[in-house]
């Protein structure tokens, strides 16, 4: 299919707005009489709450209500899960623990809160909550993701005789058998380390209950508005249609803001309908570190069986995973470990269990790459080690095991993250790795620079590392799409919008139907007052759901369109054309009509509407896929260590991307630029440091240091295109692409940089000093 | 005035005049900050380790942005001349280009406007990125008191980590350099886990020049922050530098020796073992490439 719009690199329409500082976040709202919010927090990981004395904080000049866990009353109850355990699996054990509104009787992590003070401004809430007296009896802390499951350990949930979450085991084929027939069998330990995704707008809610209209209306930085919506009407005895919630321009998702139900989400509406007033809070980065959700603490046991070909025979492994101290997401993350630990790699026999563990740390949920990052890890890092034991070159070996294109769609005899078979659509893995091996100049680097920079006494590295990512997920989204009497088009979407330039590319697919500008189409997301249907932004799924129930929307109205104005040109439908706003005849441009004025006699004011027909030009469709769309990459770079130091240098940087389909190239480089950044500080910079008592030590950003400007490389980025074959865009997501490989890609070229010093890297995050301490281990420094 | 979420309540006041600070300090002792870039304070008030009353900006008092120099004397900076204007003024490009070598790799260009040297030098932070350079051109620091003025060497000034010999009611007014022996090359190598915005790991200053009456020919300076409770020069490595004709050896040596004398402290940014490795490897990089150029020249 040829496309005039889709597939354009068109500048992004919302970025005067955002760029000028004119678009609508949370913390630009401000209402009549709005109050401000502030938490009292738990320093304490574990503690018993013995008591609470907010009589001080009342007295405050400027304070107007303080509530504690007590207050709450029946209102009182921990989060909606948010996914429930995979239903098609057997001997799945799952228990789910949900974080709570207000801490009742016991704290579980750092950050937890006890108490809300409610004032006149956010200055005098915060003072006020230093006036809280609360009495602590401290408890033993488990941080340990091992320590935790022996016999005796502390428990986070008392109502529980373990702190096991979750356990399930996933088998493909016969690994045993498999294991029998290797010729080579790799067992290694991985350790991955937690980090936070640090989105630039901290989270933010405005709680609004009108008792007059009985409405409540509530504006959240959540990436996903309508499970909110719908959660906040079942709590709250309200219709749905009572509930409003706007997600407006939203400074970054990454995940955390999924429908989490966060304690806020949950307390903040509450204190409106109980004061009938506006109320406001807007986190601050500490809170940011504490309370809101991160990822990636995982163990990993594998083991990979190869024939001294090379061939992967199969994986085994058990995970542990760490959950922090609630799981309202359910097994998304892990899961999607699992179905990525087979990278994109014909595995028959694969073996994997999943133990997910309560801690006493913040809660984990997805983070941009959701478990996908530590799965292709592992089976990188596997397949690097294996082809130095077999004396295989290290992209060979890649070649070697790529499912092959005819395979497709290739079904993994496992579920994935949505509980629906992990298949994986379509793929065309080799030509798009040969592509990255020659932008690289992978085989001029290992054959004649490599050796000249060595003799120079320079550790320059290159490494590629292919990877796929599942996306796509449903259960699907919806769009409205509307040509008003002005010729302008309105059009909504239930998801939210983060950055991933829905005004811009959902306009294209709309211009490309309707043969009006791109800067014709006004287009709201996230707000459940315009569209009320889906679920969210999140899981690389926008462009494939949303795009396409707004492509199926949009090419209604062109059909609806079409039928009007054939009858009102007196012109047979397919010898007319959609063009700068107007519908003509094709050759006779004379004949034609305007988009508004069609629009207008659409919505007769005299006669009827006939029978069988709907006023206006307008259309509301969904999409919803039966499994996903698994998109491809591999990225390369040569990177320069200094071994003094262990600082390092990307002298560069590629990308090869299938996402299928791109409806606008600008924005898929974007996204991958995106990325690549939490990627390297995945892999290099960004680690969460708690201690044995379940402090964050680098609650800041001073101490927590994310990569800037100085440490990112140019990337280039190639787009391959095999387009999806069960959507009708063709579209793959590629909003989480960027980050996943980068820890494998780091991993593989620091080996390759230090070929000189003994070094397998087993873990991640790095960091200089890390690294330094991985090749010295044994000196002594005094 | 209300502070912001995190910041204490506090009053802001501008010094016209240093009776001005005398009198407030006496009368509101206790709640009186003194307050100049503001980039350490503010921090430091938001995370409850410092609380104030009384905001008392000391940038505006006369000759507190002022910078003079002389070929006999050597230059005079104002406590108040900020990271950015030291990076790039030519008497201090010209004739103390360490000191703006290291004005460049503190923080960020936006910090680095609002950033003063006599903030970074009065904070007394053991990280702090002025400091060693300001140590191995043995500057002096001016310093305003009820009594009077009265100079202090600035290896005097730090007694420990964010302590200084500043006494009650006391501020600093300026720092004074004298000129720096002739033909003398200096390095600020600075380590951190990024290119900008990080605080040092480990940083070096050395400063070189020709000296015949010692075997070696050549002098060095050695100042090294972020490893000790103050930032520190290493005598007896300088001595140990002198002694012999050089060589990387010699060099080596004395690297090895700095190692030794730095006493840095695990935190979540490096562990003992790398940090003290990194007195070694900067130290070692700065004679090097000090030397070199000295030799070169
Ligand atoms: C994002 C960020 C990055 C940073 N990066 C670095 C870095 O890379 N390297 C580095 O060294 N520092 C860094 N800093 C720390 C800080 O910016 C510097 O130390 C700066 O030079 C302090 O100067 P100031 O004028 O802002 O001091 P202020 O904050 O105004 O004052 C600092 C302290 O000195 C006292 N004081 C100030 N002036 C006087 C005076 N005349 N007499 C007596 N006492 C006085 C104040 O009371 C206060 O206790 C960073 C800070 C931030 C916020």
């Amino acid at each position: 299919m040829t496309y005039k719009v889709i597939g354009k690199r068109v500048k992004r329409v919302e970025d005067p707005r955002l760029l000028t500082g004119q678009a609508l976040f949370v913390g630009d709202v401000t209402l009549p009489d709005m109050l401000h919010a502030a938490f009292l927090r738990s320093d304490y990981a574990h503690a018993k709450l013995i008591s609470i004395d907010v009589n001080l904080a009342l007295e405050v000049s400027g304070v107007v209500a303080v509530y504690t866990a007590a207050d709450m009353g029946d209102a009182w109850e921990p989060g909606p899960p948010l996914v429930s355990p995979p239903p098609t699996l057997e001997n799945v054990v799952f228990n789910s623990r949900r974080q709570v509104p207000l801490v009742k009787d016991k704290v579980k992590h750092a950050g937890e809160i006890i108490a809300v003070v409610v004032a006149e401004s956010r200055y005098i809430a915060e003072d006020a909550v230093e006036e809280i007296l609360v009495e602590f009896e401290p408890l033993p802390v488990v941080v340990d993701l091992e320590k935790c499951l022996e016999p005796g350990s502390v428990l986070v949930h008392d109502d529980l005789d373990t702190n096991l979450a979750a356990h399930l085991v996933q088998n493909k084929g016969d690994y045993e058998s498999a294991r029998k027939g290797a010729d080579l069998i790799i067992n290694r330990r991985f350790q991955l380390d937690r980090g936070a995704a640090v989105a630039m707008e901290n989270r933010g809610i405005v709680a609004d209950w009108n008792e007059k209209n009985q409405h409540l209306t509530v504006w959240d930085a959540t990436q996903s508005p309508i499970p909110i919506r719908n959660g906040l009407a079942a709590r709250l005895g309200l219709t749905q249609r009572q509930v409003r919630v706007i997600a407006p321009f939203v400074g970054g998702g990454f995940g955390p803001k999924i429908m989490m139900f966060y304690a806020e989400e949950m307390v903040l509406p509450w204190i409106t309908m109980k004061l009938g007033v506006p109320i406001k809070w807007i986190e601050d980065r500490r809170e940011n570190f504490y309370a809101t959700t991160q990822e990636r603490e995982q163990i990993h046991e594998v083991e990979m069986a190869l024939s001294k070909e090379g061939h992967i025979l199969g994986i085994k492994q058990t995970i542990i995973h760490d959950t922090g101290a609630f799981n309202p997401y359910g097994l998304t993350t892990p899961l999607n470990t699992q179905s990525h630990s087979m990278g994109a790699y014909d595995v028959q026999n694969y073996s994997s269990e999943v133990i997910v563990v309560f801690t006493n740390k913040t809660i984990v949920t997805p983070v941009r790459g959701a478990g996908r990052p530590q799965g292709i890890y592992i089976v990188e890092r596997l397949l690097d080690i294996a082809a130095r034991e077999l004396e295989l070159d290290l992209m060979e070996i890649r070649r070697l095991n790529f499912i092959p294109p005819d395979a497709f769609p290739y079904e993994h005899k496992i579920i994935d993250q949505a509980f629906v078979p992990l298949i994986l659509d379509s793929g065309n893995y080799e030509p798009a790795f040969d592509k990255a091996l020659e932008m690289l100049g992978y085989e001029d680097f290992i054959k004649k620079e490599q050796p000249r920079l060595r003799a120079e006494g320079k550790h320059v590295g290159i490494g590629i590392v292919p990877f796929i990512e599942t996306t796509g997920v449903g259960p699907y989204e919806g769009a409205r799409v509307s040509v008003e009497p002005s010729g302008k088009i309105s059009a909504a979407t239930g998801v939210g919008t983060q950055g991933q330039s829905h005004m811009t590319s959902f306009a294209q697919i709309i211009a490309e139907h309707l043969g009006v500008q791109v800067t014709d189409v006004n287009l709201v997301t996230g707000d459940t007052a315009e569209f009320q249907w889906g679920t969210g932004t999140f899981a690389s799924r926008g462009a494939v759901v949303a795009g396409n129930a707004v492509n199926a929307a949009a090419s209604d109205v062109r059909q609806k369109v079409l039928k009007l104005a054939s009858k009102i040109l007196e012109t047979p439908e397919k010898e007319l054309e959609l063009e700068d706003g107007m519908v003509r005849v094709v050759d006779i441009p004379d004949q034609s009509i305007s988009l508004g004025e069609l629009a207008l006699l659409a919505n007769p004011l005299r006669g009827a509407v006939e029978p069988g027909t709907e006023p206006g030009l307008e259309s509301t469709k969904y999409f919803g896929p039966a499994f996903g769309a698994t998109a491809f990459g591999v990225h390369g770079m040569i990177l320069e260590v200094d071994p003094e130091t262990m600082m390092i240098k990307i002298r560069k940087y590629i990308t090869v991307e299938d996402c299928g389909t791109m409806i606008n190239p600008l924005v898929v480089e974007g996204q991958i630029h995106g990325g690549v950044s939490m990627g390297i500080g995945n892999a290099y910079y960004e680690k969460l440091h708690y201690d044995e008592n379940g402090q964050l030590l680098n609650a800041n950003l001073a101490d927590y240091l994310i990569p800037g400007s100085t440490e990112m490389p140019h990337i280039d980025v190639h787009h391959a295109n095999t387009p999806a074959p069960n959507n009708e865009l063709g579209t793959k997501g590629v909003g989480e692409a960027g980050a996943i490989p980068v820890p494998a890609l780091f991993a593989q070229a620091l080996e390759n940089a230090l070929h000189d010093y003994e070094l397998e890297i087993l873990e991640t995050p790095l960091s200089p000093n890390r690294l330094y301490e991985l090749l010295h281990k044994q000196e002594d420094p005094s | 005035m209300l502070a912001r979420p995190g910041l204490p309540d506090f009053e802001y006041m501008k010094a016209e005049s240093p009776q001005d600070v005398f009198r407030l300090l006496e009368e509101r002792g206790g709640e009186v900050k003194l307050l100049m870039g503001g980039t350490d304070l503010f921090v430091q008030m938001r995370d409850g380790n410092e609380s104030a009353g009384i905001l008392l900006d000391l940038k505006y008092l006369p000759g507190m942005k002022d910078i003079s120099y002389t070929k006999k004397k050597g230059i005079k900076i104002g406590a108040a001349v900020t990271l950015n204007q030291l990076s790039a003024h030519p008497d201090v490009t010209n004739h103390f280009q360490i000191l703006s070598q290291s004005a460049d790799t503190v923080g960020n260009y936006q910090l680095r406007n609002r950033a003063t040297l006599g903030g970074n030098l009065c904070n007394a932070s053991p990280s702090a990125d002025m400091a060693p350079a300001a140590l191995v051109l043995e500057g002096e620091v001016s310093l305003s008191g009820p009594d009077g003025e009265r100079v202090m060497a600035l290896d005097q000034f730090w007694v420990g980590p964010g302590k200084t010999a500043l006494k009650e009611y006391e501020f600093m007014t300026a720092v004074c350099f004298p000129n720096p022996p002739s033909g003398a090359v200096g390095r600020y190598l600075k380590l951190g886990r990024s290119k900008m915005g990080d605080l040092a790991i480990v940083g070096v200053a050395v400063l070189g020049y020709p000296d015949p009456e010692v075997p070696a020919g050549i002098r060095f300076r050695i100042g090294i922050n972020s490893t000790a409770p103050t930032v520190y020069r290493v005598p007896q490595v300088e001595e140990l530098l002198a002694k012999a004709p050089l060589s990387d050896d010699i060099l080596r040596q004395a690297s090895g020796e700095a190692m030794k004398v730095s006493a840095p402290i695990e935190d979540v940014r490096a562990t003992v073992l790398y940090q003290k490795k990194m007195v070694n490897n900067l130290t070692f990089k700065g004679l090097k490439e000090v030397w070199s150029q000295l030799i070169n020249s």
